[in-house]
């Protein structure tokens, strides 16, 4: 096994051996952090998208504003000018 | 709608000053708020509603806001009227325009249900409220 190793190294072009492995080593590492960004960048796309789409928090408005029963299925919240 | 769904619990409704008109809207938002501090904060918003007139010609003056209150049964005139010459409520009227600029609103009626926006006419409320109300 170890001859048969020996010789195929051999029978590769000088110094191409080490550097065409490095090259590939250095590949495999690119396309890992390529990957995690091209995730991290997609979770923060979708977490925009998500919080700008995510309705308005919650208000605290005096009780005497308010209509209605508080645990209401339905809350409307009416933004108005008395003129 | 009030029939239908908030005397029975199903529906909340929640005022928010959006008073860009124009001075008087600042004065009639600032006397709602004192009509709110009394618990009559509905009562005497439909009233004023009612009263419409033009947009700063006089209508929702200090003297016309104090009057009508008059109309509203268990209201503490005095104490109503000291709130509404002092403009007590001045900083809670423009946090609330405050928010509503910052969340883009130019324009009134604007109408958030179950916290999303719609652009949509009053009338078209009921609808929408009868869309999500559950099964």
């Amino acid at each position: 096994m170890a001859k048969s190793s020996e010789r195929r190294r051999r029978g590769q072009p000088p110094g191409k051996s080490s550097a065409a492995r490095g090259g590939a080593g250095n590949n495999t590492v690119l396309y890992v952090v390529g990957a995690i960004a091209i995730v991290l960048v997609a979770g923060l796309v979708i977490l925009q998208i998500i919080s700008s789409s995510a309705p308005a928090a919650a208000v605290a408005v005096a009780d005497g504003r308010k209509w209605g029963s508080e645990s209401a299925p339905v809350k409307v919240e009416l933004w108005s000018d008395f003129q | 709608m009030a029939a239908d769904y908030q005397d029975k619990g199903k529906v909340q409704v929640i005022y928010r000053h959006f008073a860009f008109i124009g001075g008087e809207s600042f004065v009639a938002a600032n006397a709602a708020e004192c009509a709110a501090d009394q618990n009559k904060f509905w009562p005497y918003a439909d009233l004023i509603f009612k009263r419409q007139s033009g947009e700063n010609k006089g209508q929702f003056s200090t003297a016309n806001l104090k009057k009508w209150a008059g109309e509203i049964a268990g209201l503490d005139m005095a104490a109503f009227n000291s709130c509404v010459d002092s403009n007590a409520k001045d900083t809670i009227v423009r946090k609330d325009i405050a928010e509503g600029q910052s969340r883009g609103i130019n324009v009134t009626p604007t109408f958030y249900v179950n916290g999303k926006k719609y652009d949509i006419a009053s009338t078209q409320l009921p609808t929408l409220v009868n869309s999500l109300m559950p099964k």
